[in-house]
């Protein structure tokens, strides 16, 4: 099926882009600017591509993990390089942000600049590193989390922007019956290689069960055609999909 | 022989008749009621000059809100290269290609040596200090039409900037249009050379509003069509036009293809920010028109733009009425993957996690494609220009960013998507080919 190649070409894409970080982030920290392409498409100066740890660790993601300073750091050195505001002090002008992250009233404390995609607030600011950073230009899906039961980019929503909808992220899903669904036929049929995008592919398999509940390959592919995996194990995240969705009916 | 005498009359009547219509087209402000006076027989508030905020500043303060408002830097700065050096293409099809020149201070390569008479010159006729005659791609017939006042202020705020060493391209062009002299035929019928004259039959802010749109920011060098001689066509005034491979849309008071279904609010709020809720955002080159220029204007200075801009008489065009409903949100409904299976692969796969199946972005407002002008233009030009450049802006309220992903996919690939977000998000899809990408690539490279 045609689909297939096309997941091959994002697979492929998907690697040189991985590979492609070191230098850019070397090139980009030089310049200060934009870095032009990276991997199939071009990134901005905000946020900088490959500031972080490219791979992830093989530990536990559900487990919180020591926030990542170095990016905070190099926002405020890009933000201060590309005109935009960062203060000492009160960022947020007064009140300090709320947002409801998996049932709870969070606060945002006012080192956080409210431009500041939900990602890394999840990440440095919350403990919540299970939606990890791929691209940062919502082309792979690794961040993927839930607002209001649709899976967004968490990396292109700025914190201001979630308002009083609500976040669930994947520390959360399983208290949900599809969640649960999707991580038992995961670790069924073990669909994760490396694992670095499998948070963002079961939020995104989760949310296409709540809304879709006996999804055909089709529905399968509209829904996850913007979750890139770099190991190719789109044929089990498929079959896993199915074995949930069997479950469910 | 008399009556065949008639007849050959007749006929030497219309042909002038014709070529008159042709070559004699009306002033970009001819269209609204009353006569114009000169400005010093204006008895209202000055049109001219610096909103009054700023009325105190130094010199050079004044300069650079006028070359803000002029948008000079959109033209005379590449990508990359310091401000006001010059060297941005223009690739003009099958004309050749034109590059803008270093306006710094620099004595040998910019304008360093040039008197305020030569500064003059320039912007109100189109004369080089050599003696040159410019092409009309240096929006001379627009600036003719500024004080001598503001042009000088721009002239001290330009001398105040650092001299930056950038010796011109030369342009490439194909004859007949390389014989620079030929443009004295031209300027016989279209260079105005005629300073700016308030209507004192319109409002204060009406007459500032025309100053800032004819005089300065030249909105009709993209939105107002060109005749077959590349002269602004005033009897379409802002029915839009192609312009550097983007579509620079119908902003005259047509309800269906301009701005006559805008609230004033919305106008003001696209000018100043670059987006207005419902109409989506400014890309390309209005894009840059706004961070370079309408964001540095005063909050008067554009309520006086939305006035103007409002008084514009509506010319209707081909452009469908906008949807300003979202699309289903299932893919299997409206446009789908039957209509065009690449498209929507793309789509789905580097698109939809943005501007989802609806076209209303969770992410971000500046994603949302409902309503947007761009995706209810059926010839989809700048939704391929979008996808292919990207969205890089900064505005005082966000960063507005989306990937450029002209060099990771093919122009089938680009055509196939731009056709499949038109058909689903617009009025009508489009119909680009692979061959309409490259040329649409061609017309904005900047190089």
């Amino acid at each position: 099926m045609s689909c297939h190649c096309i997941g091959e070409a994002l697979f492929y894409l998907s690697v040189a882009a991985i590979a492609a970080i070191p230098a850019l982030a070397q090139n980009y920290a030089a310049s200060g600017k934009p870095v032009g392409t990276y991997g199939n498409v071009s990134v901005p100066d905000f946020p900088a591509p490959g500031r972080h740890r490219p791979f992830p660790e093989r530990k536990d993601q559900l487990m919180p993990e020591q926030g990542n300073q170095p990016f905070l750091a190099s926002f405020a050195l890009n933000a201060k390089a590309s005109g935009i505001k960062i203060g000492t002090g009160s960022k947020t002008g007064g009140d300090p942000m709320h947002i409801s992250v998996n049932g709870e009233d969070r606060v945002i404390g006012d080192d956080v600049d409210p431009k500041t995609p939900l990602l890394w607030v999840l990440r440095d600011h919350l403990g919540l590193v299970g939606a990890k950073y791929g691209c940062g230009i919502a082309q792979c899906g690794a961040c993927t989390v839930h607002v209001d039961g649709k899976p967004v980019r968490s990396c292109q929503l700025t914190v201001d922007n979630v308002g009083n909808r609500a976040v669930t992220t994947i520390e959360a899903i399983d208290n949900t019956p599809n969640g649960a669904k999707i991580q038992a036929a995961w670790i069924d049929i073990e669909v994760p290689q490396c694992g670095y995008c499998q948070a963002g592919q079961i939020m995104s398999a989760t949310a296409l069960l709540n809304r879709t509940p006996s999804p055909d390959d089709a529905d399968i592919d509209a829904a996850m055609a913007g979750n890139i995996c770099r190991c190719g194990t789109y044929i089990r995240i498929r079959q896993a999909i199915k074995n949930a969705s069997a479950k469910s009916v | 022989m008399r009556p065949i005498g008639i007849a050959i009359a007749v006929v030497v009547v219309i042909a002038l008749g014709f070529a008159a219509w042709l070559v004699l087209i009306p002033a970009p402000m001819a269209f609204a009621n009353g006569s114009m006076v000169a400005l010093s027989d204006y008895t209202g508030a000055n049109p001219t000059g610096v909103p009054k905020e700023l009325a105190q500043a130094d010199p050079i303060k004044r300069g650079e809100y006028l070359a803000h408002a002029a948008d000079c830097i959109a033209c005379h700065t590449a990508p990359g290269v310091q401000a006001y050096a010059g060297g941005v293409a223009f690739n003009l099809p099958m004309i050749g290609t034109m590059y803008s020149t270093n306006i710094t201070p620099d004595k040998e390569t910019g304008i360093g040596n040039y008197t305020d008479q030569q500064f003059l010159d320039v912007l109100h006729k189109g004369i080089r200090r050599d003696g040159a005659l410019l092409y009309p791609a240096m929006s001379y017939t627009s600036y003719t039409y500024m004080t001598d006042d503001d042009a000088l202020a721009i002239k001290a705020y330009l001398f105040s900037l650092p001299a930056v060493h950038a010796p011109p391209k030369a342009n490439k062009l194909a004859w007949p249009f390389n014989q620079r002299g030929l443009m004295a035929a031209w300027n016989l019928f279209y260079k105005a050379d005629d300073r700016f004259r308030p209507n004192p039959s319109q409002s204060v802010e009406w007459n500032r509003g025309a100053y800032l749109a004819e005089a300065m920011g030249h909105c009709g060098e993209c939105h107002t069509p060109r005749n077959f001689a590349y002269a602004l066509d005033n009897r379409r005034k802002f029915a839009g036009a192609l312009t550097a491979g983007w579509r620079a849309y119908n902003i005259s008071a047509d309800k269906a293809s301009g701005l006559g279904d805008w609230t004033d609010e919305d106008l003001a709020t696209y000018l100043s920010t670059g987006h207005a809720d419902g109409h989506g955002g400014s890309a390309g080159p209005m894009g840059e028109a706004t961070d370079n220029s309408l964001t540095f204007l005063t909050p008067g200075d554009i309520h006086a733009l939305v006035v103007y801009l409002r008084s514009v008489p509506s010319r209707q065009t081909d452009l469908p009425r906008r949807v300003d409903v979202p699309a289903p949100a299932s893919y299997r409904e409206g446009a789908t993957a039957a209509l065009d299976p690449r498209g929507a692969i793309i789509f789905a796969s580097a698109c939809a996690s943005c501007h989802d199946w609806t076209g209303v972005s969770p992410t971000s407002k500046y994603a949302t494609l409902t309503g947007v002008r761009a995706v209810n233009d059926p010839s989809a030009t700048n939704v391929a220009q979008t996808v292919i450049n990207g969205v890089i802006r900064k505005t005082a309220e966000a960063m507005i960013f989306m990937p450029a992903f002209g060099d990771g996919y093919s122009d089938a690939d680009i055509a196939a998507v731009s056709n499949f977000v038109t058909a689903r998000f617009g009025a009508e899809g489009g119909h680009l080919t692979e061959k309409d990408i490259v040329s649409l690539r061609k017309q904005a490279a900047q190089q």
